[in-house]
């Protein structure tokens, strides 16, 4: 619980150093720590040091008390408080007083007050803070639950078990602070009156003198340390959880009134059922106490509760409150209103209507001095040194009468006949000489004559000069004035006429002394003339007033009619500011506005994910926070949108992986003017999540068909190409840019505008999905002509036209691979079959030349031991031709002696096509078994060559191919022409194209072949 | 032996030494005339053109050419004759040789009598 604990260093008088949040990883904690406006700096970390050194070596801090108050600095300050700030802290008290300025003092780095003093002048932020500081404002909800409990269960129970329901309950909590005092109040009250199932008119005044706490008060919003220590229904009950606050909720708010009071200075409340005043009065001094006692008496109820601190009291005011516990200081009203001990206003500024106080309740004695004074009292006046009447006293009408004319208040004027003269000069000794007198007069009322006695007695003990005159009648007349008697003697005869001489002087002079008082009086008409034009100037004044005040009054009814105008308005907005809540808390799209220059004006709380915004964060710089996204263009983009009034939109990616759509917009007001930017985001990660998989599943696709082989071509519902892929280029020999947008028919000069083509695209595709397999001929007649086994299928969109796939499977090669295969199956079959003929051949005609079986088996293994020689040759090498030293070699094997030099073969490199090959080894066969049998291989000592070179020229090339016996048997020439001889020639001739000469010399069989040189051509495959 | 081959002159156009020599053989055998046998198909044209022949036994292919020229001219003369061949039917095959009745490779010296019989002597 940080912030309460700052408010208890707060209240010790520490300082409190706040890391600026701007510096802060985690700026959670300083901002709430800002939020509760108690931070004495705001610091990045490197600067703190110095702070708390100069802190630590200030006088406050190092010497505590040392600072001497200098004499009458206090007040300086006080004045100057006073006249800038209108706050009056004299009742306070000093040394608290002095604390919190050397505590201030210390902040700033000041030693001495008069320095201080012109801070105070010259800085306009220091003189509230100076004031925030001395109005020390500590309190939480439910402080001190003790003493609430017992307030509860002393004050609430009673007040609402003994009220109705619908009835009024009016509670007064002075100096609020930060409300939460009065939202206690109102919880214990609500509580209270739903377990008695009662509904009252609740009205709880809450004030304070400073604005500050009371727009805390009224926002309602606490940190959520100060709440959690309630019970949990409470909670649930009175407050709405925001991000790390809790508000209390509309329900209880709208029943406190919170107002700007000072108790010290502004008239009290009045006619209150409760008031609470916790810790307030230990700040003030005794004097002031007693007044705010009493002053709380006068707006208490009878038998009103009173709630004070622990550590306060009623002090000596034990006549005007009863103890209801002691301990925990609550207090009950006593007594009828006392007007003579409430002064209020208590620092006596401007004067105050007195509320109307109830009808005092007279007391048994005063009832009987009352009747003592009418009964035995005689009929008296109070006046004034000038004579003025201040108070009658009794049946005073023998003596006094109105005169006619203006009512009057002076004495004299009033004093019936007979009583003036006396009365006059009374009034001048008691005043004149400070004696009491008295005189007797009659006085002349109709035709008789009342003896009267007057005194004038001084009053002690007022600090005007004042006398009571008291009429009494008296048995005993007057003396009777002298002359009115019979004349007695001649003494007495002169002393008359001296007297009357004196008479007659006197009556000169009291006849001067009447045009004396009569010009005085003329003197005075003109005054009162004067007086009369005053006043009626003084008149039209007033009747200019009057209609001042007819003005003001209809201005009032103006003010009225606009005041529920704005009540309207007020309601409208409410229900404005409902809709956008659920606006905003439906869509769910995090919204901040921001004034011109960039600072926070409001936010949505779904703007959680994105930033960690607090409501004290409202009116902070944009940019000093840290954002839980990657968005380096957006105080860019905020400039210019500012500047271009366009907006901007942008995709972004929090440290979550998650994506939003920032839009940024212009913030119009309803007369168009831009009052900054409305920032929105909204949540897009799932659609960015599918258009990446799209992407993905998209850059799949075009890989395979990029990189399949098989021509792959999309066509427009007008057969329009709308793409290709690389296979259908290359394979068909088509410039990409060639084909985009050209319909199929016109591609290679037309020569895809094919019947079949045209069948499976306008007449299949419409009625059904795809057409499978369907081989179309491309190009005209001949080798480049090529067969294409088409797949078309429809690609089907929602809404958009619909595409053709079209896959090409280009079949001419195997096509043209089949039939080889066929041709060449049937040359096997003819080879073979030929060569059975010639196996036939070779059988029958080696029948033919032998006699015994055995011959026979002999000579026709031979031959077809040669002719497969002859064919193993030519598989091996692959029927494409073979040497004549292979054919030699390999057909005269069979004779080689084991020495292996009875065979001399030599001859250059001479390829033979395959069929003269085996005719070549086969007439090497007869040569070598005729050799064998009776020739020079027939002796071990005979021996056989073989050579063969190029012969004739270079327009009839030949090869000439010697067969040379020696060392045999004396050659005898043959009987008849056999077998060998016969296929030796013909073969030749036949086969070779060639002659054969054989010659049966006596040293050996002598053979030349010469035959044209058909070398072979690797390309002739006959 | 059938005596009605006896005497006809048979043209033998074949290039294999051995086959030409069994087919002389053969023929000597039914008492016919053999001409040839060529192993060259301008040979075997001249031949064809100096008339007097009674049948013509041809083989398809001589030296790895085709010899249809040959069966051309033997049809212009009204020779009749067989195709002496190792291969089968073939549909490619140019139309003199597709009509022409045909021996197939390897064959028994009856079936040449009862072939040739069938085509030569049909007068």
């Amino acid at each position: 619980n940080g912030t309460q604990g700052l408010k208890e260093i707060k209240a010790a008088g520490g300082l409190i150093l706040i890391q600026d949040p701007a510096t802060a990883r985690v700026d959670g904690m300083p901002r709430s720590a800002i939020s509760a406006g108690l931070a004495d700096h705001i610091q990045p970390p490197t600067e703190m040091g110095g702070t708390i050194l100069r802190y630590v070596h200030h006088g406050y801090v190092a010497a505590p008390g040392a600072i001497p108050a200098p004499v009458g600095g206090l007040e300086l300050v006080l004045d100057v408080l006073r006249a800038r700030a209108g706050q009056d802290f004299r009742p306070y008290k000093p040394a608290m007083l002095l604390r919190r300025i050397n505590r201030r003092m210390s902040l700033r780095n000041i030693e001495e007050l008069g320095v201080y003093i012109e801070l105070l002048r010259s800085d306009p932020d220091e003189i509230p803070a100076l004031v925030r500081d001395m109005l020390i404002s500590i309190t939480s909800f439910f402080r001190d639950d003790e003493a609430w409990s017992a307030f509860a269960e002393a004050a609430i129970t009673p007040l609402v078990g003994g009220r109705e329901t619908g009835a009024g309950i009016r509670v007064w909590v002075p100096a609020c602070a930060t409300g939460e005092e009065a939202y206690s109040v109102a919880m214990l009250l609500i509580e209270r009156a739903e377990a008695e199932g009662k509904h009252f008119d609740l009205k709880i005044f809450a004030s304070d003198p400073q604005d500050v706490n009371l727009n805390t008060a009224r926002d309602g919003v606490y940190p959520g340390s100060g709440v959690e220590m309630l019970p949990p229904e409470t909670v649930r009950r009175f407050f709405e959880k925001l991000d790390g606050a809790y508000r209390v909720r509309k329900e209880l708010r709208d029943l406190v009134v919170f107002a700007r009071q000072d108790v010290l200075r502004d008239p009290p409340f009045s006619r209150m059922d409760l008031i609470t005043c916790r810790n307030m009065l230990i700040y003030i001094e005794p004097d002031a106490q007693t007044r705010v006692i009493a002053l709380f008496h006068f707006a208490l109820r009878q038998g009103g509760h009173l709630f004070l601190g622990s550590a306060e009291s009623i002090g000596r005011a034990d006549d005007l409150f009863g103890t209801v516990s002691k301990k925990w200081r609550i207090y009950c009203r006593l007594g009828p209103t006392r007007h003579d001990i409430v002064q209020f206003p208590v620092l006596g500024g401007h004067p105050q209507t007195h509320l109307p106080a109830a009808e005092p309740v007279p007391r048994t004695a005063e009832l009987a001095r009352r009747a003592l004074l009418d009964r035995y009292a005689p009929a008296s006046v109070l006046i004034d040194q000038k004579g003025h009447v201040l108070y009658f006293h009794g049946p005073t009408g023998d003596y006094l009468e109105q005169p006619t004319g203006e009512p009057t208040r002076d004495l004299l004027a009033m004093a019936r006949e007979g009583l003036v003269t006396k009365l006059r000069g009374a009034i001048h000794t008691v005043f004149t000489d400070n004696e009491d007198t008295r005189f007797s007069a009659d006085i002349r009322q109709g035709d008789g004559i009342r003896p009267t006695m007057v005194t004038l007695a001084r009053l002690a003990g007022s600090r005007q000069a004042l006398v009571l005159v008291s009429f009494e009648p008296s048995g005993e007349h007057a003396e009777p004035l002298p002359g009115v008697g019979p004349p007695a003697s001649e003494e007495e005869r002169g002393t008359v006429a001296a007297l009357e001489e004196e008479l007659r002087s006197a009556r000169k002079d009291l006849q001067s002394t009447i045009e004396q008082l009569e010009s005085a009086n003329e003197e005075l008409k003109a005054s009162n003339e004067e007086a009369t034009s005053m006043n009626e100037e003084l008149q039209s004044t007033n009747e200019e007033l009057e209609t001042s005040k007819e003005e003001l009054q209809s201005f009032n009814e103006e003010l009225h009619t606009v005041n529920s105008q704005l009540q309207h308005k007020v309601k409208e907005l409410e229900d404005t500011g409902d809709d956008l809540a659920n606006l905003l808390s439906g869509t769910e799209v995090a919204t901040i506005f921001l004034d011109t220059d960039l600072r926070i004006k409001w936010f949505s709380p779904t703007t959680k994910p994105l930033l960690d915004l607090v409501l004290s964060d409202i009116g902070r710089p944009f940019a000093h926070f840290a954002r839980k996204f990657d968005d380096d263009c957006l105080m860019g983009d905020a400039d210019l949108v500012l500047d271009k009034l366009t907006r901007i939109d942008a995709e972004i990616r929090t440290d979550d992986g998650k994506w939003f759509l920032r839009r940024m917009l212009p913030y119009r007001t309803r007369d168009n003017r831009i009052a900054g930017l409305v920032l929105t985001f909204t949540d897009i990660t799932a659609r960015r999540l599918a258009n990446e998989a799209i992407h993905e599943a998209r850059i799949y696709a075009e890989a395979i068909v990029a990189t399949t082989r098989q021509p792959l071509v999309i066509l427009d519902a007008d057969l329009q190409v709308r793409s290709a892929n690389p296979a259908f280029h290359a394979q068909f020999d088509l410039a990409p840019d060639g084909t985009a947008g050209r319909r199929i028919y016109e591609l290679h000069d037309g020569d895809w505008d094919i019947a079949e083509l045209r069948r499976v695209l306008e007449e299949v595709l419409p009625d059904s999905q795809e057409a499978r397999d369907v081989a179309v001929e491309l190009g005209p007649d001949g080798p480049g002509r090529r067969t294409l086994l088409l797949n078309a299928r429809k690609l089907e969109r929602k809404d958009r036209e619909t595409l053709i796939l079209l896959a090409i499977e280009d079949i001419t090669e195997r096509r043209g691979a089949a039939a080889h295969q066929e041709m060449l199956v049937g040359e096997l079959s003819h080879r073979i079959k030929n060569t059975l003929a010639t196996v036939q051949a070779i059988m029958s005609q080696t029948l033919r030349s032998n006699v015994s079986m055995d011959d026979f088996r002999r000579a026709f293994e031979g031959r077809l031991n040669a002719l497969a020689e002859a064919h193993g040759l030519l598989v091996d090498k692959n029927w494409v031709g073979t040497e004549i030293g292979q054919i030699v070699t390999r057909t005269l094997e069979p004779y080689r002696s084991e020495d292996g030099d009875r065979i001399a073969v030599r001859g250059p490199r001479l390829t033979m096509r395959p069929q003269k090959g085996i005719a070549l080894a086969m007439i090497f066969h007869e040569l070598a078994t005729n050799a064998a049998k009776y020739g020079a291989l027939s002796v071990p000592a005979g021996q056989v060559g073989v050579s063969w070179y190029r012969d004739g020229d270079a327009a009839n090339p030949r090869v000439h191919v010697e067969w040379r016996e020696a060392r045999g048997p004396r050659v005898a020439l043959p009987t008849r022409r056999g077998f060998g001889t016969k296929l030796i020639e013909r073969g030749t001739a036949h086969e070779l194209g060639g002659e054969a000469r054989l010659e049966y010399a006596a040293d050996g069989v002598r053979c030349d072949l010469i035959f044209p040189s058909a070398e072979f051509d690797p390309t002739d495959r006959a | 032996m059938d005596e009605r081959l006896t005497g006809l002159r048979i043209l033998v156009v074949e290039d294999e030494a051995i086959i030409a020599m069994m087919l002389e053989d053969m023929l000597a055998e039914f008492g016919c005339e053999v001409v040839g046998p060529v192993p060259g198909i301008e040979a075997a044209i001249t031949l064809v053109r100096q008339r007097g022949l009674d049948g013509a036994l041809l083989d398809m292919n001589i030296h790895g050419e085709s010899t249809l020229a040959v069966a051309e001219e033997l049809v212009g003369q009204a020779v009749p004759f067989l195709v002496v061949t190792g291969y089968g039917d073939r549909d490619n095959d140019p139309e003199a040789i597709k009509a022409a009745p045909r021996l197939k490779k390897p064959f028994t010296q009856e079936e040449l009598a009862r072939r040739m019989v069938e085509v030569f002597c049909r007068g």
